[in-house]
């Protein structure tokens, strides 16, 4: 599972690249867990490091 | 001479440029999967939206980033915008032009310079714009928030000074065809001609000190080293690279500044013109510009794109998106439009690394490590400042 972490200053890069539509930002990011694939684009395109993989 | 670049912002592939020129051997590492920092588009929902800045070049072709690609050759085609300003002030909107501004404003400004000049009295833009007219005070605190992301409390009125003759010396902003990514584009085919070598996904995690001197780059458990090395970062950033306590601690106090970009579609235009439009009836949103005057391929056809700035007033950024949401109706009126997204920038990927009017400048305690960008960009605006600040490190060279 995808979590978002305190860093994120919600710039919105994250959900641009999201094949799946699995992110809303206002703000923060929001991981729509529904539609995630974990594919883990949007980690590599956030500048803060502020999305990790955890086990759920 | 080899020069190591860290970050593929606008500041760092413009100072690898130069390099090269120069005859250096240079290489880029870059953290992200890739190049152009916050000055690059970034496609969604079939707009030509931007991982930060507007689409704008404060100054136009006149400006210095226009004249630094030029003089490396690389050929970017700029709009210069007319009108330059408009303004929605009291529900009407007009043209910004000397004579919309009280004479006796006008007086009081240029005597405040006088005085500032003579006395040296130390006062922030606020203070000096609390005397003015409803309609300048407005349209300081609205340039301020457009153009810099602060608030008129929080620049010292002397840096306000140094931006307004810089804006008489190259005049008003310009949009370049195809975007942001247009110029990093020139930029990146300049590079790669003159062999300079560029890697994406390659983080820095530290900058060797020997002696006083840089000497080395770390990445990927490799060690590379460097006669020279440029930092595309920022100030506090380098620092922690270095490990160094002192230039840690000498930095930390620097400050960021940051805001709120609303892009929005519409059909009908808002704007119907490739210039600003600062807004002045509204809370928190300080201009407003429409890129599809200048290059209609930003959008879908039959679509503008109107993009909002706001500088961030509190911390709380939910409740500062939704001021600006408010604004944003007000401002776009009857029209229907749809947000296509809102991005939020400040700490580590801000709007400036340093806010305008605290600049410590290039130079770094180590004399072969020089940081560039928008963390050490002097008294310009935004990526002029950014130019000016690499020719004057490649100058120092
Ligand atoms: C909302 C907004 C609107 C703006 N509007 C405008 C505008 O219209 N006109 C204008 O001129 N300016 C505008 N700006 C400002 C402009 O975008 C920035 O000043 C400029 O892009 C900064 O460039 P830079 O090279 O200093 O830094 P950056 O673009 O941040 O580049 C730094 C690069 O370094 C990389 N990096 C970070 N750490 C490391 C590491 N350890 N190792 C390797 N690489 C690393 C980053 O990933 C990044 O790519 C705007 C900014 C924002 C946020
Ligand atoms: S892991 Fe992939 S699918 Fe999931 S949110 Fe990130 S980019 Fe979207
Ligand atoms: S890219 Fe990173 S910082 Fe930006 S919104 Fe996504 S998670 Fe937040």
């Amino acid at each position: 599972m995808l979590l978002v972490s305190e860093q994120c200053v919600g710039c919105s890069q994250c959900s641009f690249v999201c094949k799946k539509e699995a992110i809303e930002v206002e703000g923060k990011a929001k991981i729509l867990h529904d539609l995630c694939n974990e594919c883990k684009r949007c980690i590599m395109y956030c500048p803060l490091d502020a999305i990790k993989v955890v086990d759920r | 001479m080899r020069a190591g670049v860290i970050g593929s912002g606008i500041g760092g592939l413009l100072a690898a440029g130069f390099l090269a020129e120069k005859g250096y051997k240079v290489e880029i590492f870059e953290k992200l999967p890739f190049v152009g920092g916050r000055f690059t588009n970034i496609e969604y929902k079939g707009f030509q939206l931007t991982t930060g800045a507007l689409h704008m070049l404060p100054h136009g072709n006149r400006g210095p980033l226009a004249m630094a690609l030029r003089e490396l050759g690389i050929d970017v085609e700029i709009v210069d915008s007319t009108p330059v300003a408009t303004a929605q002030y009291g529900g009407e909107i007009f043209e910004v032009v000397t004579g919309r501004f009280p004479i006796a404003s006008i007086l009081k400004f240029n005597w405040e310079i006088l005085r500032h000049k003579l006395f040296n009295v130390e006062r922030s833009l606020a203070d000096v714009s609390e005397k003015l007219d409803p309609f300048s005070k407005a349209f300081t605190r609205a340039f301020c928030g457009w153009s810099l992301s602060v608030l008129p409390e929080d620049i010292p009125f002397p840096k306000m000074k140094r931006i307004y003759d810089s804006i008489r010396k190259y005049r008003g902003p310009g949009i370049p065809i195809g975007g942001c990514k247009s110029i990093i584009d020139g930029l990146m085919d300049y590079l790669e001609s003159n062999e300079v070598i560029i890697s994406t996904k390659n983080p820095v995690k530290g900058i060797e000190i020997r002696n006083k001197v840089a000497r080395a780059i770390f990445v990927k458990g490799e060690k590379k080293e460097f006669d020279l090395i440029i930092s595309d970062i920022g100030h506090p950033e380098t620092a922690e690279l270095t490990g160094d306590e002192s230039y840690i601690n000498k930095v930390s106090d620097l400050q960021s500044s940051g805001g709120i970009k609303i892009s929005v579609s519409v059909k009908e235009p808002v704007l119907g013109h490739t210039g600003v439009m600062f807004t002045l009836d509204t809370k928190r949103i300080a201009g407003v510009n429409e890129v599809t005057q200048a290059d209609p391929e930003l959008a879908p056809s039959g679509r503008h794109l109107v993009m909002t700035h706001q500088p961030l007033v509190t911390k709380n950024i939910k409740y500062e998106i939704r001021l600006g949401l408010k604004d944003l109706k007000k401002i776009i009126g009857h029209r229907n439009y749809e947000i296509i997204a809102i991005q939020s920038y400040r700490e580590r990927w801000p709007v400036n690394r340093v806010m305008a009017g605290h600049d410590i400048g290039n130079n770094t305690p180590f004399e072969n490590l020089y940081v560039v960008g928008d963390g050490a960009k002097g008294d310009g605006i935004e990526v002029e400042g950014i130019a000016m600040g690499v020719k004057k490190v490649i100058d120092e060279l």
